[in-house]
């Protein structure tokens, strides 16, 4: 047994960093030019927004008073988020920092809402302040983890990354997540800033994502302005977009999604604007961004191709000039045989992750519940913990609010229905109750979630339209003077922001568990539910003492340091956890070290602390105990490796222990075999 | 002769002015400099300029540039337009190279985007100097 010498930092005080400061201020800056941007182009005398859809009443102005308040609003905001996420960082239970929290997403999401209706509003500014708003709420995620990632996809992705900086090639194996490697998108892209420019990873991502996220806001409020014909409707779309339940954390992460996504709506921008034209940078750009799509992300990359056809099949049937048509079409059958080739001849792991993992055990499950033969699983309880009473009112709120409204958005939107694209955001917006009948089962969670980013896109655009409807004042034949007032008008936009930031706090709420919206506290009492310090600097030791690509066997959350930071391999986490479980080292142990073919043992014993938070396991959803968890993990199934004199401890630190069992992978060692049963867990 | 958007565009009768050549320029300028600095030392900071620039901003300017070379599209549409294309050229060329034998590395990563905004710049200048010959338009039936 050696114990490291210089042994792995714990630094659980979160030191200055400079770096903090940097993304910080960039964020800003982001938002501040955004702003800085609408005022440039007013100032350079374009006057498109009355040009395209006329002026409101002719009194649109860019109001720099007013822009500058809901600036410094959005700032307070971001400061108050800071403060919730420092106090949690340091403690303070989720009731005592949660109201900081909140406090701060109504004084970014509000005054944006407000201003964004009012009617007078200036078209360049409602574009800079839903960029404004996406890059604030993307700033909300960088402050509740300004070091390091912390969602599980960002892992995976930060492999492969680290891979291709590496190898300087494609498609190496991620142990976390093999279909990714065949999606090199965004880790190539990544790799490439890394390499141009010697920033880290983890800022490289950042900035490219914020970038994605300033393109989504930006370009939606273009597209949902040309769906709807209204400037008012398509920041009301934005304001709906930014309420999806995924927006907030989720959207933000470092994922091939993520990047996929604004590419797409980027496209439909584009193709939009340039469709008509016929030199040759307009197709050749088109086509490389359909591309880009398309080798970083599957499901957006079939969502365009379909959005394309659907586009040229209504064109085809509305006579539309056939040359625009045709180029419509062609675009399409380039987005959709590219995508399709893709899928099945380069990522050909990705049909098995999709289908066979993903959407038929989420399928199957939603069915079994639809016919009764499976009972819905409860909402806003995972992993022992149940949420405030009154988050658990605004996310059935919120979804209320999108159920009511939404037929009479479509009734609203069926009026202009002469419009190809308009017809497009109905079929969306009509999938929005189907999309959460797969929440209602635990399969299906994930992909209920994930299909929100695209069902909001049609949502947003018709629900816009209804925001727009009932902000506008309708002056009667009688009373003209009370219904056209100032403050008729003022309570008119009220009512609709109130609305929207209801939808916006309650989808919040039904994307993420409530206690991950902080950042996890730097001395968690139970099982941790993020990355802690400790485990990074072991992934670390191993990288630099064991070499990378060493097969390890630890607890889901601790594989996802091994693989990023140690690039190690962990094993899949189906098969290692009859391992943890049993009693033993011998027998069922020793077969399964064999089997799975793992070199070290990876023991973090703070999952003897606490119970697993959501997804509710240590290992996988296949062991005993998964998603019913009342007692923490047995402390006597890793006390097996401590005292089994073929398990050579070769490293340790806090509650961190890695076993080297070589020996017993290569039969080295001489063992008993008794026989042995996984140890039961009490409920 | 300024470029003229055709019917049923929408920026349609929109203000038209003439692109900016220095600004091009300066985007050529720093396309050049960023291949000519990938294997030489040079400070962080400009490093990290030129790289961020090279990668995230100047080939989608460029390619802005030439599709628009009369200034018609707003500064905040530029600016996206920049954004986006410029991502989705990076992808594709650093995709492109990993899966090619030369690899992704920092030498053919900057020599092949600092190609392309090269390019790009060179044909949007000539577009704003030779006037609105590219901007020509599918004919409506």
């Amino acid at each position: 047994m050696t114990r490291p010498s210089a042994g792995p930092t714990t630094h659980r005080q979160a030191p200055f960093d400079h770096r903090r400061i940097s993304i910080g201020a960039l964020c800003t800056a982001l938002g501040l030019a955004s702003v800085e941007v609408g005022h440039a182009s007013s100032r350079n005398g374009y006057d498109l927004a009355s040009e395209v859809y006329g002026p409101v009443n002719g009194r649109t102005r860019y109001n720099r008073r007013l822009t500058s308040v809901v600036v410094l609003c959005t700032a307070t905001g971001l400061a108050s988020v800071a403060v919730a996420d420092a106090a949690s960082r340091h403690g303070y239970g989720y009731g005592e920092a949660s109201p900081f929290l909140w406090l701060g997403l109504l004084l970014i999401f509000v005054p944006i809402a407000v201003r964004v209706l009012q009617q007078d509003t200036d078209r360049r500014e409602r574009l800079a302040l839903v960029i404004l708003l996406g890059t604030a709420l993307y700033a909300v995620k960088i402050l509740s983890s300004p070091y390091t990632f912390t969602f599980f996809d960002e892992y995976i992705w930060l492999r492969n990354t680290e891979d291709i900086l590496r190898t300087q090639h494609l498609f190496s194996y991620n142990p976390l997540l093999a279909p990714a490697a065949y999606y090199p998108g965004l880790a190539s892209v990544t790799a490439g800033l890394v390499d141009l420019t010697g920033l880290s990873p983890f800022v490289s991502g950042l900035l490219i994502i914020g970038l994605a996220r300033f393109l989504l806001s930006g370009c939606f409020f273009l597209v949902a302005e040309s769906v709807t014909g209204s400037g008012r409707a398509a920041a009301g779309a934005s304001l709906v977009y930014a309420a999806n339940p995924m927006f907030l954390f989720w959207s933000s992460s470092f994922s091939y999604e993520d990047l996929a996504l604004p590419l797409g709506v980027f496209v439909i921008w584009w193709l939009g604007l340039t469709r008509r034209e016929t030199n040759l940078p307009a197709p050749a750009i088109t086509v490389v961004a359909i591309e880009a799509v398309v080798i970083t992300h599957h499901i957006v990359g079939f969502a365009l191709a379909a959005l394309l056809g659907a586009w040229w099949l209504i064109e085809r049937l509305t006579n539309r000039p056939p040359a625009e048509r045709r180029y419509i079409g062609l675009l399409a059958l380039v987005a959709s045989t590219t995508a399709l080739a893709w899928f099945l001849f380069v990522a050909r792991p990705a049909v098995t992750y999709l289908f066979t993992d993903n959407i038929v055990p989420a399928l199957h499950q939603t069915v079994s519940l639809v016919v009764g033969h499976t009972a819905p699983r409860r909402f806003y309880t995972s992993g022992g913990h149940a949420s405030p009473e009154w988050q658990t009112v605004a996310g059935f709120a919120a979804v209320g609010v999108l159920l009511l409204a939404l037929p009479i958005a479509l009734c609203l939107a069926w009026r202009r229905r002469d419009r190809p694209s308009m017809v497009i955001a109905m079929v969306v917006a009509a999938a929005f109750p189907l999309s959460l009948l797969p929440r209602l089962v635990p399969e299906g969670v994930a992909i209920s979630g994930r299909s929100s980013e695209y069902v909001f896109l049609g949502l947003g655009c018709v629900l816009g339209l209804l925001a727009n409807n009932a902000a506008r004042p309708r002056p009667g034949r009688h009373l003209r003077w009370i219904t056209g007032s100032a403050l008729v008008r003022a309570s008119r936009t009220a009512v609709v922001t109130a609305v929207v930031t209801l939808v916006f706090i309650g989808e919040i709420t039904v994307g993420t568990p409530f206690y991950e919206l902080l950042p996890e506290s730097s001395h968690p009492q139970g099982y941790p539910w993020s990355m802690q310090p400790d485990v990074v600097s072991a992934a670390n030791w191993t990288r630099e003492h064991l070499g990378i690509n060493q097969r390890f066997g630890a607890d889901a959350t601790d594989a996802l340091a091994l693989a990023a930071y140690g690039e190690q391999d962990p094993v899949a986490e189906d098969s290692i956890w009859p391992i943890f479980f049993a009693k033993v080292m011998s027998g069922v142990g020793v077969r399964d070290i064999r089997a799975t073919r793992v070199r070290y043992i990876f023991v973090n014993w703070q999952m003897t602390r606490g119970v697993p938070p959501t997804p509710g396991y240590y290992f996988s959803s296949q062991e005993p105990g998964a998603g019913n968890y009342s007692q923490p993990f047995p402390a006597a199934a890793l006390q097996k490796f401590t005292s089994d004199s073929c398990a050579h401890l070769v490293y340790h630190s806090g509650l961190i222990q890695i076993f080297d069992v070589s020996r017993i992978e290569n039969g080295s060692c001489p063992l008993a075999f008794p026989s042995t049963t996984p140890i039961g867990v009490r409920r | 002769m300024p470029a003229r958007f055709p019917q049923h565009h929408p920026y349609r009768g929109a203000a038209v002015k003439r692109g900016c050549p220095q600004l091009l320029a300066a985007t050529c300028l720093a396309a050049a400099v960023t291949v000519a600095t990938a294997n030489v030392a040079v400070p962080m900071a400009m490093r990290i300029a030129l790289g961020a620039l090279i990668v995230l901003i100047l080939p989608g300017f460029a390619a802005s540039c030439a599709l628009f070379p009369q200034r018609q599209l707003p500064l905040s549409e530029h600016l996206l337009a920049s954004v986006g294309m410029s991502l989705a050229i990076a992808t594709c060329a650093a995709v492109l190279l990993g899966a090619m034998p030369i690899g992704l590395s920092r030498a053919s990563l900057s020599a092949v985007l600092g190609a392309i905004t090269i390019v790009l710049s060179i044909y949007g200048g000539s577009g704003m100097r030779f006037g609105s010959g590219k901007g020509r338009s599918r004919k409506s039936a």
